[in-house]
């Protein structure tokens, strides 16, 4: 499991093997380590075009209404706003 | 009336179908000729898409449990050009390599056509029409129910339950293999999240098109962009969706509907009706009772495969005696082993949250 925290101005929510799990603005939550994978590109330090590019994809179909929203946005207001593990953890210590 | 004590010649009581009363070759030969004969008739009215796979599926000399393909993960473009002085550059590496080849494993489905105590009884008085008949049913009992459950997985996705777990013993199903990630991330031994080349394209029609829409216009939308996304893989052949999708595709059309009576002398006193699929750009879209999400399934038969191992494409065993089990019955079983894969499921997509038709 990966802990990942949601640090834009949006809820929304990831889903994995037909579990959805919501992750609400600022409150940390475990997801299974793939689909962080899956949505966040989470372990990928540099993530090439294709692999944005269906972190969108898939984002996109997890959230219904935001089938319009272009990748730069999805990619640059939401997905690189998430946080991971220590982080989350050193952001709530504060 | 003499009773016959001539045991040595003449099979009496209890005995295995055996070939000096040819009811062995009898047995076997219903066994082998009768699973064809149902499938053909009632597999069209459990599930056209199981049909059509049926149909098409190829069987290959493949070692039992698993079979091995190599499939192209990335579109691979080693073109070079030439200059004036006759010179290019030579590829330092393989676009593809062993990291690059799945191993797709093939599954086997068992069934049992059962013949009870009663049947054999009734052939040995001499009235083999009993066991006839009764062969008959039970080998469509069986395989109607074989192949309901192969419908299910073929059209289903093995990967189920709360905690979600993949049941690597079942087929892959079409919602594994057209996928993006999120039901079947490592289909097929291949990573979805690092292999971006192994996703399918899944639409939601309303969040991706807009709400409002004709169901027909949703479904030319999502093939314009597919053509547009993966102009490679070429469209798709068929469209497969559930009754419900379906009558709401169709009623879609009613209001650009026109009857043109040319010549009201020759209209024609008798109604027809047939139901074929519904094209669509081309696409042919047909219902599958199989499917029962609002979403339309969207195929290319080049790419999607049904494969049988070659010696487990749906045969039948010899007749087994089952007194050791203190039975006093025979049975045959039958196996269906093979796998469901496609080798580029980019070539295929989905399109969700589709109108549907109530009260279906």
């Amino acid at each position: 499991m990966a802990l990942v925290q949601n640090t834009s101005d949006k809820d929304f929510k990831v889903v994995y093997q037909g579990v959805e799990y919501i992750v609400s603005i600022g409150e940390p939550i475990e997801i299974p380590d793939v689909a962080a994978k899956l949505y966040f590109a989470y372990g990928n330090d540099s993530p090439s075009p294709d692999t944005i590019k269906w972190c969108c994809q898939r984002m996109r179909g997890a959230n219904p209404g935001w089938g319009n929203v272009p990748d730069k946005e999805i990619w640059d207001k939401v997905i690189r706003k998430v946080i991971f593990g220590k982080e989350v953890l050193k952001k709530n210590r504060r | 009336m003499t009773v016959n004590f001539n045991y040595g010649t003449t099979p009496y009581g209890q005995y295995a179908p055996d070939t000096s009363t040819g009811a062995k070759d009898y047995l076997n030969s219903l066994s082998r000729a009768i699973p064809p004969y149902v499938v053909a008739q009632n597999l069209g009215k459990l599930s056209p898409l199981t049909r059509r796979l049926l149909a098409s599926a190829e069987v290959k000399p493949i070692s039992f449990p698993f079979i091995s393909q190599p499939v192209a993960k990335k579109t691979i473009n080693n073109v070079q050009k030439v200059d004036y002085q006759g010179s290019f550059t030579v590829p330092t590496s393989l676009d593809t390599d062993l990291a690059d080849m799945a191993t797709l494993y093939s599954n086997l489905a068992l069934s049992t056509l059962l013949v009870s105590d009663f049947e054999v009884k009734a052939f040995e008085q001499g009235n083999p029409n009993v066991l006839y008949d009764t062969i008959k049913l039970r080998a469509n009992e069986t395989w109607m129910g074989l192949v309901d459950q192969i419908a299910t997985w073929l059209l289903g996705s093995r990967i189920s339950g709360t905690p979600p777990a993949e049941d690597t013993t079942q087929f892959y199903g079409l919602q594994d293999i057209i996928d993006d990630g999120t039901n079947c991330s490592n289909y097929a031994n291949i990573d979805r999240e690092t292999n971006t080349y192994w996703n399918s394209y899944i639409w939601d029609a309303v969040s991706t098109f807009g709400s409002g829409l004709s169901a027909y216009v949703y479904v030319m939308r999502a093939l314009a962009k597919y053509q547009t996304v993966a102009s490679t893989m070429g469209l798709p052949d068929v469209g497969f969706t559930s009754p419900a999708v379906f009558q709401a595709l169709a009623e879609s059309f009613t209001n650009i509907e026109r009857y043109v009576v040319a010549d009201p002398a020759k209209l024609e006193e008798v109604r027809q009706y047939e139901v074929t699929g519904i094209a669509i750009n081309g696409i042919p879209i047909f219902p599958d009772a199989y499917i029962t999400n609002n979403e339309i399934f969207f195929i290319n038969w080049s790419h999607l495969h049904l494969k049988f191992c070659d010696g487990y494409a749906v045969v039948s065993s010899d007749w087994k005696d089952l007194s050791v089990n203190g039975r006093l019955a025979y049975f045959s079983y039958l196996m269906f082993g093979g796998q469901l894969f496609c080798d580029a499921p980019v070539s295929c997509f989905r399109l969700q949250n589709m109108p549907e038709a109530t009260g279906i």
